[in-house]
């Protein structure tokens, strides 16, 4: 390499790796494409728990993550409530961070398109954030009633017909936590399994760490997200925002294997 | 039954680990064990060092997000509150700039007195909180964000972080290693612990960091409950070799069986 | 404030209430409802710490506006008029409304989306950089890495299968045996830690309040 080249490629170096992500990154948004598509194991597992359930399940579910995550976790929410109510289900939603209620009500808009055809109260509800992390989720599962009076828009609920029967884990079918990085995950585990042995499906970025506790105690452990999200959109024959995603997920692994392949060539040139 | 079903092998063994702490507790004066030195911990003297020689500060944070109120970053939170009443002491008698980067509400009271009684000790004046102790933000990214910008202004010669810390944790230590900071690591959060053990110069991975305010309180008392924790630790082990060889040789579960009884 | 209240008072409290907690656990005692009650008082007081914290963060940035810190006095009228305008909105029209919910999508939510896409900006440099083949331990690192990010992307799924498999048993076997020692080695370190903490050997959390 001339000497000219090499001050170039030094000094702009940063600048190049981070054009080339960008343009990585534009393409597939600008031309779409799907890979094609293998169904993994635990979307295959977490498909057939969801299918187990009985008719009219009941299932809690938790918003626990930020909007930075939202399009991580908005494929498979969307797809998995499809498929609960396809079973007639109800779910009942809840928050166990401060931005998840805002990240519930993104999702009215985003899966609005369903929900309106569903009755608020009935279908589905939206009880709130429940603050103190795991002391707080201990709190509410062990009775609903005890930690909140209303739901998220002011109603009392006992007047929604949708609690009528549940104040405490036991009433729910299935559990399912969506968080990033694990701040609740071993919470759940501990508060969920261990003392109430209910279902729990975690979907989380940080999936890996929860890995010791599946398939025993954790019945579905959803990650590498949204790729999981795209399999189960795949499997329940409707695909969404997850499946949207592969291209751009295709693309982007490739080149950051392709800048550590060559990352490693240059240093060996380098030291040559 | 007046037992619960399920719970009746963790009550027993939650009631051998506090004998052996007491025991080892109350002991104390009379035996106590030589507790192999973290390395994360005896160098805290270096990176106080390494500021005093540089003229540079020392950035110290208990990572962000959460409260001690928590089950579990609270243990974490106050393991880093352990850990900065040695830091703080060592930085004012070495004349060593303190910079505490802040990431939780409940924690400031506490710090302003580590501060306060680090230079009450050395008979020092007690300087302006605000240039010691600064709270940035809760929110994660903006609490990066602010140290990121920090450290690029102060140029610390060493960071300490210890507490929970979450998915910033890849560019909080990269930001140090930019500035050119001496690094040492501590959490329980599994997942980000291979950043630091990669990025890091020194780590404290998981229970190490609870251990770590042990050591460094001195007191032989908290000290001898290490021992404590490390005859648990043999217990696990333990019953982990024996519940695999029994499976594997004959397919017998019991081990599974006793601890869910 | 007297010796009583600061120290012992405190260490009664949380040595009762603990001891109260672990008998309900383990032993049939017929104590859920005031269980229940007492875990819903650490809901209210993790509530009441997002006031105090709410007070912490306007004295600290009052005191920058009325010493007009050099660099930082704007940035700090900046914020408190952000917090009461957020705070106003939400006590007014409520924290469903559409109002509400259109001043986060405007400004909490893109900026978070901006700071964390500097993450990446700044990643990418930085792995490759970072990322290369020293000695035995970082080629194995290396090579662990490539087959998960394959087998954890659409690439794996779409035409390297084995991948799949490899990444798979990678996940539950390896990582999970070094998570589980991870996890049990915490376990038994907040267990002598809550054991330190209720026979009074631990004493962190029960110094100081703010003052000044």
């Amino acid at each position: 390499m001339s000497q000219r080249s090499k001050w170039f490629t030094q000094e702009y170096l940063n600048w190049i790796i981070i054009g080339l992500m960008y343009i990585t990154y534009i393409l597939p948004v600008l031309f779409p494409f799907s890979p094609p598509l293998t169904i993994g194991e635990k979307a295959t597992r977490f498909y057939n728990i969801v299918e187990s359930l009985p008719e009219e399940p009941y299932i809690l579910m938790a918003y626990d993550y930020s909007p930075v995550s939202y399009p991580l976790f908005q494929g498979l929410q969307e797809a998995f409530m499809k498929h609960i109510y396809s079973k007639n289900g109800r779910v009942i939603c809840v928050a166990f961070s401060a931005d998840g209620a805002m990240m519930y009500q993104k999702m009215e808009i985003t899966f609005g398109y369903v929900w309106n055809t569903k009755t608020y109260g009935e279908d589905y509800v939206f009880l709130g954030y429940i603050p103190g992390g795991e002391t707080g989720l201990a709190s509410f599962l062990s009775s609903i009633r005890s930690v909140i009076a209303t739901d998220f828009r002011g109603n009392l609920i006992d007047d929604l017909p949708i609690m009528k029967n549940i104040d405490t884990c036991t009433d729910f079918d299935l559990v399912i936590d969506c968080e990033t990085g694990t701040t609740l995950g071993d919470g759940f585990v501990r508060q969920v399994s261990t003392v109430y042995k209910t279902t729990l499906a975690i979907a989380c970025s940080g999936g890996a760490t929860l890995e010791p506790y599946y398939p025993d105690q954790l019945q579905a452990n959803l990650y590498p997200l949204p790729q999981v999200g795209a399999e189960y959109e795949t499997l329940i024959k409707e695909p969404g925002n997850a499946s949207a995603q592969l291209g751009v997920l295709f693309l982007g692994a490739l080149y950051f294997i392709l800048l550590f392949i060559f990352g490693n060539i240059a240093r060996i040139f380098k030291r040559g | 039954m007046l037992l619960i079903e399920g719970r009746i092998t963790g009550l027993i063994l939650l009631i051998i680990m506090a004998f052996i702490s007491i025991y080892m507790a109350l002991i104390a004066e009379r035996w106590s064990p030589q507790i192999r030195q973290l390395a994360g911990i005896s160098v805290i003297p270096e990176l106080i060092g390494r500021c005093a020689e540089l003229g540079k500060p020392l950035h110290f944070t208990t990572g962000q997000g959460g409260s001690l109120a928590e089950t579990e970053v609270g243990p974490q939170i106050m393991a880093g509150l352990s850990v900065f009443n040695y830091v703080a002491r060592l930085c004012v008698k070495n004349g060593v700039k303190l910079i505490v980067s802040v990431g939780q509400t409940d924690t400031m009271g506490l710090l302003q007195e580590y501060v306060r009684d680090a230079y009450t000790a050395e008979g020092l004046p007690v300087p302006d909180m605000e240039e010691i102790l600064r709270f940035h933000s809760r929110n994660q990214f903006a609490f990066i964000s602010a140290v990121s910008g920090l450290m690029r202004r102060e140029l610390p010669a060493s960071n300490i972080v210890i507490g929970p810390i979450w998915a910033e944790s890849a560019q909080l230590v990269c930001s140090g290693l930019e500035v050119g900071a001496m690094q040492l690591i501590g959490t329980a959060r599994t997942s980000h612990i291979p950043f630091f053990a990669i990025l890091s110069d020194y780590v404290l991975m998981g229970e190490e960091i609870y251990a770590a305010g042990a050591q460094l309180s001195g007191d032989k008392q908290t000290t001898n409950t290490l021992a404590a924790q490390d005859v648990s630790k043999f217990i696990s082990i333990l019953l982990l070799i024996i519940g695999v060889v029994f499976f594997t040789m004959t397919g017998n579960n019991f081990i599974k069986n006793l601890l869910g009884m | 404030m007297s010796y009583f209240l600061r120290r012992t008072a405190p260490l009664w409290l949380t040595t009762i209430i603990s001891v109260y907690l672990f008998i309900n656990y383990y032993f049939n005692i017929g104590g859920l409802q005031i269980e229940q009650l007492l875990l819903s008082f650490a809901v209210v007081i993790t509530t009441a710490s997002l006031g105090l914290g709410l007070i912490n963060l306007s004295r600290s940035h009052i005191l920058r506006i009325q010493r007009m810190q050099k660099g930082q006095w704007y940035y700090s009228i900046i914020l408190l008029v952000s917090m009461i305008v957020t705070i106003v909105a939400g006590l007014f029209y409520g924290a469903d409304s559409s109002e509400f919910t259109l001043l986060y999508d405007s400004t909490v939510s893109p900026l978070g989306s901006t700071l964390m896409s500097l993450f990446i900006v700044w990643l990418a440099p930085g792995a490759f950089r970072a990322v290369r083949i020293k000695n035995v331990e970082s080629t194995a690192l290396i090579i662990t890495l490539m087959i998960i990010l394959i087998g954890g992307s659409p690439i794996g799924s779409a035409y390297l299968l084995d991948s799949l498999t490899i990444s798979s048993w990678l996940n539950s076997v390896l990582n999970a045996a070094a998570q589980r020692g991870l996890k049990i080695t915490i376990g038994i370190g907040l267990v002598i830690l809550g054991i330190r903490l209720l026979s009074g050997l631990e004493k962190t959390y029960l110094k100081g309040e703010i003052t000044e």
